[in-house]
């Protein structure tokens, strides 16, 4: 079996648990989908902490090279040299684009629960529809998974960064 | 303005977000893709007793989490190295290194499950890129690096471009033809590389490390100089208009059931409405930028269909198009383009998963991302030891070998360097 689908199954019995405690489906629901987004958002948190520790002194290293070059290109555009400036900026441009794409590559660290937590769904609750209070013109009135995990995992995500853990 | 501005970006951020997923609850998906593999098997080109495969198909190459995962630190290492080849690499991966390509292309050009497939490519490799794109988006406005006048025409252009292509395109593209255009983007990219690393690139950086040096202790001329970003003129309600109007089509491409007509109407009135808008001047640390509002326009156009034409971010390409075409400086057109993409991204993503209906394994993507942090680790602590030109010197190497690899395979049909 792949790797992937032997961790989510092994995992599955944890995830459902929260699912049957209110002993009432759609209670279940909210509250087993909440607690998983609250677990997707967690361990993203904790895994790019990590992340950052590891890497701290290379991404001071990338973000001051970038500050660096941006206060040259904008002295030498102010002094009026134009080719300087040109040069310059795209010595910025370089070092920016290292800084973008090793923070792009370090966000993967804070996102890698949500297609995994999304698996799992998909694996429990794919075929359920969820009944909507009104019909939406354009969908009907029923919806999946997705349609709910995915800005409760937002949701989640916001209120959660309110707060600061130490460590 | 600015506060204006960013309830904007969180509510259409947050709108694209919402529909994203309403789509992907669509029974369509799953229709789509047992059609395609019910015919197959009529047809005799699917055992249907095989073991179940990529999304599920009996008898395709079962997806190898290990090979996903190792593939992913090596695009995590690029990434954190030398940066934008990272997402080429992520779409070499899946084409090549996971031999879904070979095996979309063995069921014969425009048979639908080849279709399929090949947009599943190119969307796993958006979900990607566009997920990243996120997070350092929301970093950029809140540092107050926007340019919004520039994202908002930049954007204006790319989400329009972002649907109309997919829209164009998904289920025409066998997986050939999508080899050979990706080649060719491949191969473009190592020629620009390339040209950095010779005597005349080298040179150039040479002068202008020298130049940067000089102006390190240059005193501000000019007196207090005002840093922030201000805006001169430009008509903001165009801007809104403009934006709103193409974002509506996208939003009705995909989510209206017929009619797809109005939706091309949409887009052709908010690019029209752009060239209204006028010159867009601004302030930044007292020197004046200035640009008509319809460049970066169809700047934005281009980039993004040829992004999500590709199924790769558009980023690496809206950052030398601002500077050169725009020559602004990278401060502002860091976080603008970011943005720009993040939109053109969600659209794109948006309008394969709900035009056309095309499945995603959640599994392989979490793996994916695993091990792009971790080659993102590994980046920095192997960085000291190899000197940026010996890095961009493997990477045209490296680049020369796919681009002509996928050219060939692409539009000949073989491929003429090895493995033929």
């Amino acid at each position: 079996m792949d790797f992937m689908s032997g961790l989510i199954e092994a995992v599955d019995a944890f995830l459902i648990t929260p699912y049957r405690w209110p002993g009432h489906p759609v209670i279940g629901w909210w509250l087993g989908t909440t607690i998983l987004a609250m677990w997707s958002v967690l361990l993203g948190r904790l895994t790019i902490a990590l992340v950052f520790r590891a890497n701290r002194s290379y991404i001071e290293e990338t973000v001051q090279e970038v500050s660096e070059r941006h206060h040259q290109s904008m002295n030498a555009l102010k002094s009026g040299d134009q080719a300087a400036y040109k040069g310059i900026n795209r010595l910025a441009n370089d070092a920016f684009g290292k800084s973008f794409f090793l923070q792009i590559a370090m966000a993967a660290a804070s996102l890698w629960p949500l297609p995994l937590a999304l698996g799992w769904l998909q694996m429990r609750f794919a075929a359920v529809d969820f009944p909507l209070p009104v019909s939406l013109p354009l969908t009907g009135n029923t919806v999946g998974y997705a349609f709910i995990f995915i800005p409760l995992y937002i949701l989640v995500r916001i209120v959660l960064s309110k707060f600061k853990f130490r460590g | 303005m600015k506060g204006r501005f960013k309830w904007f970006v969180c509510l259409m951020v947050v709108l694209s977000v919402l529909a994203t997923p309403l789509i992907m609850a669509a029974p369509a998906s799953a229709d789509k893709l047992s059609d395609a593999i019910a015919q197959g098997i009529a047809d005799g080109k699917i055992d249907k007793n095989a073991e179940p495969g990529f999304l599920g198909i009996p008898g395709a190459p079962k997806v190898n989490f290990i090979i996903g995962f190792l593939w992913a630190i090596w695009v995590g290492w690029i990434f954190s190295t030398v940066g934008a080849f990272g997402g080429i690499m992520a779409g070499v991966g899946h084409i090549t290194i996971f031999g879904l390509g070979d095996y979309a292309k063995s069921f014969g050009k425009g048979y639908p499950i080849n279709k399929l497939v090949t947009d599943s490519i190119r969307v796993s490799n958006q979900w990607l890129v566009g997920l990243s794109g996120l997070i350092s988006s929301f970093n950029y406005y809140r540092m107050g690096r926007l340019v919004a006048p520039l994202g908002i025409c930049l954007a204006i252009g790319g989400v329009g471009g972002s649907w109309l292509v997919p829209d164009l395109t998904a289920g025409k593209i066998s997986l050939k033809a999508y080899l050979g255009y990706f080649g060719i983007a491949v191969l473009a990219l190592g020629i620009i590389l390339f040209r950095e690393t010779t005597k005349k690139g080298q040179a150039k950086r040479k002068k202008a490390k020298e130049a940067a040096a000089a102006f390190e202790k240059e005193a501000k001329k000019g007196g207090q100089s005002d840093q922030g970003v201000k805006v001169l003129e430009g008509s903001w309600a165009m801007m809104f208009i403009a934006l709103g109007v193409v974002v509506a089509s996208a939003l009705w491409a995909n989510l209206a059931g017929g009619a797809k007509w109005v939706a091309y109407v949409l887009a052709l009135i908010g690019w029209v409405l752009t060239f209204f808008i006028g010159t867009i001047r601004f302030t930044f640390y007292g020197v004046e930028f200035k640009f008509k509002a319809f460049i970066p326009m169809l700047g934005g156009i281009f980039i993004a269909a040829l992004a999500s034409f590709l199924g790769v971010g558009g980023g690496f390409l809206y950052v030398p198009f601002l500077t050169s075409v725009a020559g602004l400086p990278m401060f502002l057109v860091a976080g603008t383009s970011g943005l720009v993409v993040l939109v053109g991204m969600i659209v794109s993503i948006f309008s394969y998963m709900v035009g056309k209906g095309v499945p995603i394994q959640w599994g392989f993507i979490g793996a994916e991302l695993v091990g792009i942090f971790i080659g993102s680790m590994i980046g920095p602590r192997t960085s000291k030891y190899i000197p940026d030109i010996w890095l961009k010197r493997i990477f045209v190497v490296l680049a020369f070998y796919v681009g002509i690899r996928y050219i060939t395979k692409g539009f000949l049909g073989y491929s003429i360097v090895p493995p033929f």
